[in-house]
């Protein structure tokens, strides 16, 4: 049962994380393919897989650094936070290219 | 060994060796201040203990467990570091139900000073009143050692005397080390004192003894 909590812990401490970047990152991608500056088709997934860990990066990193500790608390390092960001980003954007 | 145990602990920036051998001890029912200059390496060690930052060495154990990492050290230990740190593009009431187990987070949900900041998002609540709320979160957690960096920090005489009571009072069931320049609090509510010097702790018995080693004015 402890097992169980961890993991929805663990599942809605990253939900709470991402809200903050997908929906950015994913609105930014549709704009640049919307405007021209990357291609409609596969530009928005690309754009995605850049962008995503640049919202994490200047959203965390750079703009409230000390909001870690909120999911350092939670038992999550940065270092899973990062690993996460990029394997979402690059599944996200992967998804998108194939649509 | 019961409690939180912690002992040769040494970290070093660049030339500087700032934590040199230490030792710090905390058991449930226990509030231990520790005092020290700006700079003396206070928030290094409680990172430390946390696990947030690394040292060149150290040893922390809960109950006789050892912790090496963040991931051990949660559900066990649990930090508040100087700033505010709940993120605020969520409600009070989502971060509650994530941080806490869910008859802890109905409990402090129920709670007078809470109730009226469910529905608000964390950047909606002052200064004071985002303290006393990362407080209460950490004290109601399951973790049974809480580290609690310069919790006064920035605020008024009112919320300093409520986060005083919230604090002694949690300290039945918890192990609390407690850092901050507002001694007189520090020493208010804390069961044994330390000071931080030179890279060593030093136990403190009475203010005579932060007068001699030269942290308060003679």
């Amino acid at each position: 049962m402890s097992f169980i909590k961890n993991k929805k812990t663990t599942i809605n401490a990253l939900l709470i994380f991402y809200r903050k970047l997908i929906v950015p990152a994913l609105a930014l991608s549709l704009l640049l393919s919307l405007i021209g500056i990357v291609p409609m088709t596969d530009g928005i997934g690309i754009s995605f897989v850049f962008l995503m860990p640049m919202m994490h990066y200047f959203s965390y990193e750079a703009r409230d650094p000390d909001v870690y500790y909120f999911y350092y608390n939670l038992g999550l390092s940065k270092l899973t936070l990062w690993v996460t960001t990029i394997t979402l980003s690059a599944l996200t954007g992967l998804i998108l290219i194939v649509l | 060994m019961i409690g939180l145990h912690v002992d040769s602990v040494i970290k070093v920036f660049g030339e500087r060796q700032i934590l040199n051998d230490i030792f710090i001890s905390c058991k449930t029912g226990e509030i231990t201040g520790l005092l020290g200059r700006n700079g003396s390496g206070k928030s290094t060690l409680l990172k430390i203990i946390f696990g947030s930052i690394p040292a060149e060495h150290k040893f922390v154990a809960v109950d006789g467990k050892k912790v090496h990492s963040l991931a051990e050290a949660s559900g066990l230990i649990c930090y508040l570091p100087q700033q505010n740190f709940l993120p605020d593009h969520v409600k009070v009431s989502t971060i509650i139900s994530c941080f806490l187990k869910p008859a802890a987070a109905n409990d402090l949900k129920s709670r007078k000073i809470v109730k009226p900041w469910l529905t608000q998002y964390a950047k909606q609540l002052s200064g004071g009143e985002r303290r006393i709320l990362e407080i209460l979160l950490l004290l109601c957690s399951e973790a049974a050692y809480v580290l609690l960096d310069e919790p006064f920090n920035g605020l008024s005489p009112i919320n300093i005397e409520k986060i005083k009571e919230i604090i002694s009072t949690s300290a039945v069931d918890k192990g609390i080390i407690i850092t901050d320049h507002d001694y007189r609090n520090v020493l208010d509510i804390a069961s044994s004192v330390m000071l931080l010097k030179d890279g060593h702790t030093k136990h403190i018995k009475d203010r005579n003894d932060l007068v001699r080693l030269g942290y308060l004015p003679a």
